[in-house]
C-alpha cells in the first residue's frame, strides 16, 4: 500500500506545489493573501471545459486558451482587487480578494451549475500504467512531470532574467525596488499574471483526473496555502517542498489513518504549523 | 405576510450573528471566518440534545452557547499570537475541520444528511410553532444579545479591547494581560453564536452542515465590515441589508437557487466596493489594521 500512497501523494502534491508557488510570490510581492487564488484554479479548469466540451474547440488550442485565460484573471485581480489598496493594510486586499474569489465562484455556479463535470471523458487517458506495486495513469505521471518542468523554468527565470531580478528584488522591498527604477506596478502585474498562469494549470491538470466542481478551489486553494505556509511563505523552494508534504502527508494519513478525514489533514497541519513555526521550513522570521 | 415575517426572523438570527461577530472582529481586532462553524455547533448542539437525548428546549439551548463558547477557547486560546490575514485563515481552517467532522460523525449527526424533526420552543408548555410566536422569543434574544455587547462597548473591559486592537504591546506594557480579555471576547462572540444557532434549529426544525459553511461565514464578516466595525446599528442593518436585498430579485420571479447565487455575488461586490468607498464600514469609525 505504502508505494502507491506515495505515488497518490506526489501527484497531488505536483498540484499542490503550482497553487503554492502562486500564493508564495503574489505573497512576497504584494504582501498580502490572495485569497481567490483557488479560484483561479477553478476558473482554469472551467475556462479549458467551456472551450472543449462545450464548444467542442481542439484540446491543444483549449489548454493554451484556458491557460491564457489564468493568467489575464491573474492581471484582472490585481487591478480590480489588489492595486489601488496596495498601501492601505494588508487585510483590505485580503477582504477584497474574498469578495472576488464569492464572485468568481457565484459566477460558475450560475453560468455552468453546481453539478460536477467531467472534462475528458473516455478518451484513453485514465488507463491505468501499473507497476510492481503501484499505478498511475497518463495524466498523472504527465502532472508530476510538467509541475516539476513549470517549476524549474520559473525559477531559471526569476534567478537569470530581468525580469526575474526586478520581481525578486520589488518582493525585497517594494521602496528600495522603485528607487532603483523598478516598474513595481509592472511587476505585481507580472506576479499575479504568473500565478494564474501557474493555477489555471494545476487545475487543468487536476480537471483532466478527477471531475471539477465550482466549489474545488476553495479546498486546493486552501491547501496551496497551507504548503506555501509550511515550506515558508514568499520562498519559491518552500512552496514546491511544502505543496509534496502536503500531498504526502494527506495521502498518507488517509490510507493509515481516517480516509473520511482526508482533508481535515492539511487543516490540522496548518493550525500546527501556525501556532507553532509560523515562519515554515524556509521562511525567515 | 408569513414571507416578509420570514425574511425578518432570518434578518434578526442574521443580526445576532453579526453583533456577535463584532464583540470580537469590531472591539478586539479578532478577524474571523470561523463564526458560522459556531453557529453550527449551537445548532447541532440543541438538535442533538433535543432530539436524540430527550433534553428539553432551555437547558439546551443554554448549553448550546457554552458548548459553543468552550470550542471558540479551544480554537481562541492556541491562535491568540496569530494577528490579521493569518488568524483570519487559521479560523477558516477551523470552520472546514468543523464541517468535515460534523459530516464525517455520521453515527451521531446524520452526516450530510442532518437532522430532521426538530422540535419547536416552547415557554412554560406553550409551544412556539407559529412564526410571529418565534419572532418574539428571537426579539427578547436579539435584544439581549444587543445589550450584551452595547455593556461590553461602554465598559472598561471594552475600552481596554478597542486598546487591545490598536496596540496590543501597549496594552501588556500597562500591566493587562491581552490574552485574557481576547478570549473574553471570544467566549461572549461565540456565546451568541451558539445561542443563534440553536434558535435557528428549532426554528426550521431541519439543520444540515451545508448551512454552515465557510460561504456563511464570510457573509457574516460582510455584514460587520459593511456596517461598520465597532457599530452595533452598523451590523444590525449589515445583516437586514444583506439578507433583504437578494430576496427582492425572487419578487420579479427569479427562482431561489438564483437568488441564492445572487445574494453571494451582492456580498462579495459588497466586500469590494465598500473597501473602495468608505473602508470604515457605514457606520463604523476605524479601519481595518
Amino acid at each position: 500500500m505504502l508505494p502507491q500512497l506515495i505515488t497518490n501523494g506526489l501527484i497531488a502534491g505536483g498540484a499542490y506545489s503550482l497553487i503554492a508557488i502562486g500564493y508564495s510570490m503574489i505573497y512576497g510581492v504584494g504582501k498580502f493573501i490572495n485569497f481567490a487564488h483557488g479560484e483561479l484554479y477553478m476558473s482554469g479548469a472551467y475556462c479549458f471545459y467551456l472551450f472543449y466540451n462545450i464548444l467542442g474547440w481542439n484540446i491543444g488550442i483549449s489548454i493554451l486558451l484556458a491557460i491564457a485565460f489564468g493568467g489575464v484573471l491573474g492581471i484582472a485581480l490585481e487591478r480590480l482587487a489588489y492595486r489601488p489598496f496596495n498601501k492601505a493594510s494588508r487585510l483590505v486586499p485580503l477582504i477584497t480578494t474574498i469578495g472576488a474569489s464569492t464572485i468568481l465562484k457565484a459566477l460558475v455556479m450560475f453560468i455552468f451549475g453546481v453539478q460536477t463535470h467531467s472534462l475528458l471523458k473516455g478518451e484513453g487517458y485514465q488507463h491505468a500504467l501499473s507497476f510492481a506495486n503501484f499505478s498511475f495513469t497518463p495524466i498523472q505521471g504527465l502532472t508530476i512531470v510538467i509541475s516539476l518542468g513549470l517549476m524549474l523554468s520559473l525559477g531559471l527565470i526569476l534567478k537569470k532574467t530581468r525580469t526575474g531580478k526586478a520581481l525578486r528584488a520589488t518582493a525585497e522591498s517594494r521602496q528600495s525596488a522603485s528607487y532603483i527604477g523598478v516598474d513595481t506596478d509592472r511587476i505585481s502585474q507580472i506576479t499575479f499574471a504568473i500565478g494564474g498562469l501557474l493555477a489555471a494549470v494545476a487545475g487543468i491538470l487536476v480537471g483532466f483526473d478527477q471531475n471539477i466542481s465550482p466549489s474545488m478551489g476553495i479546498l486546493a486553494g486552501f491547501k496551496g496555502f497551507t504548503a506555501a505556509i509550511l515550506g515558508g511563505i514568499g520562498s519559491i523552494p518552500g512552496a514546491v517542498v511544502g505543496g509534496f508534504c502536503i500531498g504526502l502527508i494527506e495521502n498518507l494519513g488517509a490510507g493509515y489513518i481516517s480516509s473520511a478525514y482526508k482533508d481535515s489533514f492539511s487543516f490540522l497541519i496548518l493550525l500546527l504549523i501556525l501556532i507553532a513555526k509560523p515562519q515554515g521550513i524556509f521562511g525567515e522570521k | 405576510m408569513d414571507y416578509l415575517l420570514n425574511i425578518i426572523i432570518l434578518g434578526g438570527l442574521y443580526s445576532i450573528l453579526s453583533v456577535s461577530l463584532n464583540i470580537a472582529s469590531g472591539y478586539a481586532g479578532i478577524l474571523s471566518l470561523a463564526h458560522a462553524a459556531f453557529y453550527g455547533i449551537g445548532a447541532y448542539t440543541v438538535a442533538l440534545l433535543t432530539v436524540k437525548a430527550g433534553m428539553p428546549f432551555w437547558p439546551a439551548l443554554f448549553l448550546a452557547g457554552i458548548f459553543s463558547s468552550l470550542c471558540g477557547c479551544l480554537i481562541g486560546i492556541p491562535t491568540l499570537r496569530l494577528k490579521g490575514d493569518y488568524l483570519l485563515i487559521a479560523t477558516l481552517g477551523f470552520g472546514e475541520i468543523f464541517k468535515n467532522t460534523i459530516v464525517n460523525l455520521d453515527n451521531i449527526t446524520e452526516g450530510p444528511r442532518g437532522i430532521t424533526s426538530i422540535e419547536p420552543a416552547n415557554i412554560l408548555g406553550f409551544q412556539l410553532d407559529t412564526d410571529l410566536g418565534f419572532l418574539g422569543l428571537l426579539a427578547v434574544f436579539f435584544g439581549l444579545c444587543v445589550i450584551s455587547s452595547y455593556l461590553i462597548k461602554k465598559s472598561p473591559f471594552g475600552q481596554i479591547l478597542y486598546a487591545i486592537s490598536e496596540d496590543e504591546d501597549g496594552v501588556a506594557a500597562l500591566g493587562r494581560n491581552p490574552s485574557v480579555f481576547k478570549v473574553l471576547a471570544i467566549v461572549v462572540s461565540t456565546f451568541w453564536a451558539g445561542i443563534a444557532g440553536g434558535l435557528y434549529a428549532v426554528y426550521t426544525g431541519y439543520i444540515n452542515p451545508s448551512l454552515f459553511s465557510i460561504n456563511e461565514s464570510i457573509m457574516i464578516l460582510s455584514m460587520v465590515l459593511f456596517g461598520g466595525l465597532r457599530s452595533i446599528r452598523g451590523a444590525a442593518i449589515g445583516a437586514f441589508v444583506l439578507i433583504s436585498l437578494p430576496e427582492l430579485l425572487r419578487f420579479v420571479g427569479f427562482p431561489e437557487a438564483t437568488a441564492a447565487l445572487f445574494r453571494q455575488m451582492l456580498y462579495g461586490s459588497l466586500l469590494i466596493i465598500i473597501m473602495y468607498v468608505r473602508p470604515q464600514g457605514l457606520m463604523g469609525t476605524v479601519k481595518l489594521r
